[in-house]
């Protein structure tokens, strides 16, 4: 069962620019779901659509299989959302910011300390939050997301601004949420190495269009026929024709020969191959074998 | 209406520590207190007036002179944009439109904010009125009590008229507060209205300016300084406001981004 759904979402800006093209999400309950796309991809536009902050103009937005537009107060109560910088009073203490929600979510008061604790913000007491770092903010906007104990989490670029051991923590509480009390988790981000460690589904937006939906194992799965090996010798032709005569069909660009990816033994008996042939091997490389080129290559860098 | 008053307490909260509180306690207790410092200073004709028959009326027709004519208005015009400001200079309204709130709740917790701290001002002014009155009594030894009896009937009908003129200030500056996120924009066309209407004082339509109508209430008592007109200014404004009102909230739901 999915937890949020959406169909042909497109939006345009008002320059009539697309901003989103057709895209379709999948976000299955109790997944922690990497949304992945360049800055500019349309991941902070879909997020603004799927919790109402922006009109939708075509397309369909289902959560817990209801529709947004009819249900949209209802569906809130159960979503905790960060969308872009955190929205919290500079004014107000952290306690009074998330009083403020408090007092909409109807949550018991005792929460408030506990979220604090939960994103380590518990020692801020009566410090205004115009005296906070962005590390803090971002912990405050995440605590303000928990709150009332949401069913579904969106965030979007949780980690920015916090320094490597508060990136691990928010990290962990994530993982945690998800396992534990089986909040779905629906986060965006630009880099690949954040949601690789902890995401279970992916989805790659690219010029707001999805390139890539599904678990991690299917995206690594793709590592696999994307990657791709590169020789360069002294006699590329005579290489290649040595290469088909033991089964392996390669062909020559401007760097030299380029064969799909195969097991080290294969390339072994392959180099041994030219070798006694007198082809003297100059290269042999593995590209295109990491998560990181082919997500290059699905949002159109080279890689 | 129960997510209203929920969205009141919230909305209610983010006024801890910004300048409302200071705003409405400046604005409302500036006028009593020159009058106390005045009549501290002239404290040799204070038996004189204090035993004058009209002492209230007349301390309160004078206390309303600045408070009509350029305090009430202001505090109006710059309460409104403090309010609307909050959500725009913390980059906030996008928490609030993902809030399981109906927008209408938003936007009526917000304008009832705006309007429980208008009360609190008219409060704290005839709290200041009667203060003015008492205080320099009680420091200057010979002066006695003000035997006049308090109007307070005459009292409570003048605020809530001059509540009701202020409405449509409020409504309008609540509408542009909403609608602009810099907030040069609602203070800019709130004081060239304010402007607007105490240049209008002396031209015969000048009703049909909605800031006109607090400095037309205080100025029909004082005829020459005004043209008053010959309609139901406090209808205008109670008009003004409804219309005002709609018209933002209409603008407050068709707003393509939110936030």
């Amino acid at each position: 069962m999915y937890c949020l759904e959406t169909s042909n979402l497109i939006h345009r800006y008002s320059n009539r620019e697309i901003a989103l093209d057709g895209v379709n999400m999948h976000v299955p309950a109790g997944s922690i779901y990497g949304f992945l796309g360049p800055n500019g991809a349309g991941k902070t536009t879909t997020l603004r659509l799927l919790l109402g902050l922006l009109k939708r103009q075509q397309g369909n937005i289902s959560i817990f299989g209801r529709t947004f537009e009819q249900h949209r107060v209802e569906i809130l109560a159960s979503v905790g959302s960060m969308i872009e910088n955190p929205s919290s009073y500079d004014h107000l203490t952290a306690s009074e910011n998330l009083s403020v929600l408090q007092r909409i979510h109807r949550c018991p008061t005792p929460r408030i300390p506990e979220v604090l604790a939960l994103v380590g913000l518990s020692g801020t007491q009566r410090k205004k939050v115009r005296q906070f770092s962005l590390g803090m903010k971002q912990r405050l906007g995440i605590a303000m997301a928990l709150l009332h104990r949401p069913k579904f989490l969106i965030l979007d670029e949780p980690t920015n601004g916090l320094d490597a051991n508060g990136m691990v923590e928010i990290r962990q509480l994530l993982v945690r949420l998800s396992r534990e009390d089986g909040i779905t988790i629906l986060l965006s981000s630009h880099l690949l190495a954040e949601i690789e460690k902890l995401a279970t589904h992916v989805g790659i937006i690219g010029d707001g269009r999805m390139r890539f939906e599904g678990t991690m194992t299917q995206l690594r799965q793709q590592q696999q026929t994307t990657a791709s090996l590169h020789v360069r010798t002294t006699n590329d032709q005579r290489a290649l024709k040595i290469m088909a005569g033991i089964g392996m069909a390669g062909v020559v660009d401007e760097n030299g020969i380029v064969l799909p990816a195969m097991a080290d033994d294969r390339m072994a008996a392959m180099n041994r191959q030219l070798i006694d042939a007198g082809v003297d091997v100059y290269s042999l490389s593995s590209r295109g074998h990491d998560l990181e080129s082919i997500y290059l290559a699905m949002v159109g860098y080279a890689a | 209406m129960i997510a209203v008053a929920r969205a009141f307490e919230s909305e209610w909260l983010k006024t801890r520590h910004s300048l409302a509180g200071w705003l409405v306690l400046g604005g409302s207790l500036f006028t009593p207190l020159v009058v106390i410092v005045a009549r501290l200073v002239q404290h040799e004709r204070l038996v004189h007036i204090n035993a004058a028959n009209g002492f209230w009326l007349s301390l309160w027709q004078s206390s309303w002179q600045s408070m009509a004519i350029f305090f009430l208005p202001l505090f109006a015009i710059l309460i409104t944009s403090l309010i609307t400001q909050i959500e725009h200079r913390n980059n906030a309204w996008k928490q609030v439109h993902a809030l399981p709130l109906h927008p209408s709740a938003i936007f009526l917790s917000k304008l009832a904010v705006i309007v429980v701290l208008i009360v609190q001002f008219f409060v704290l002014f005839n709290v200041g009125i009667w203060l003015s009155a008492i205080v320099p009594t009680l420091l200057v030894a010979v002066a006695p009590y003000p035997h006049d009896s308090l109007p307070s009937a005459r009292f409570l009908h003048d605020d809530t008229m001059y509540f009701i003129d202020c409405l449509p200030i409020v409504a309008l500056q609540y509408l542009l507060g909403l609608r602009f996120r810099n907030f040069l924009v609602p203070l800019g066309v709130g004081f060239l209205m304010w402007i607007g209407a105490l240049a209008a004082l002396s031209w015969k339509y000048g009703y049909v300016i909605p800031y006109t109508y607090s400095m037309l209430e205080y100025l029909k008592h004082d005829p020459g300084k005004a043209i008053i007109p010959n309609v139901d200014i406090h209808a205008y404004a109670l008009g003004y406001a409804v219309a005002f009102t709609v018209a933002g909230y209409v603008l407050f739901r068709s707003m393509k981004e939110r936030g």
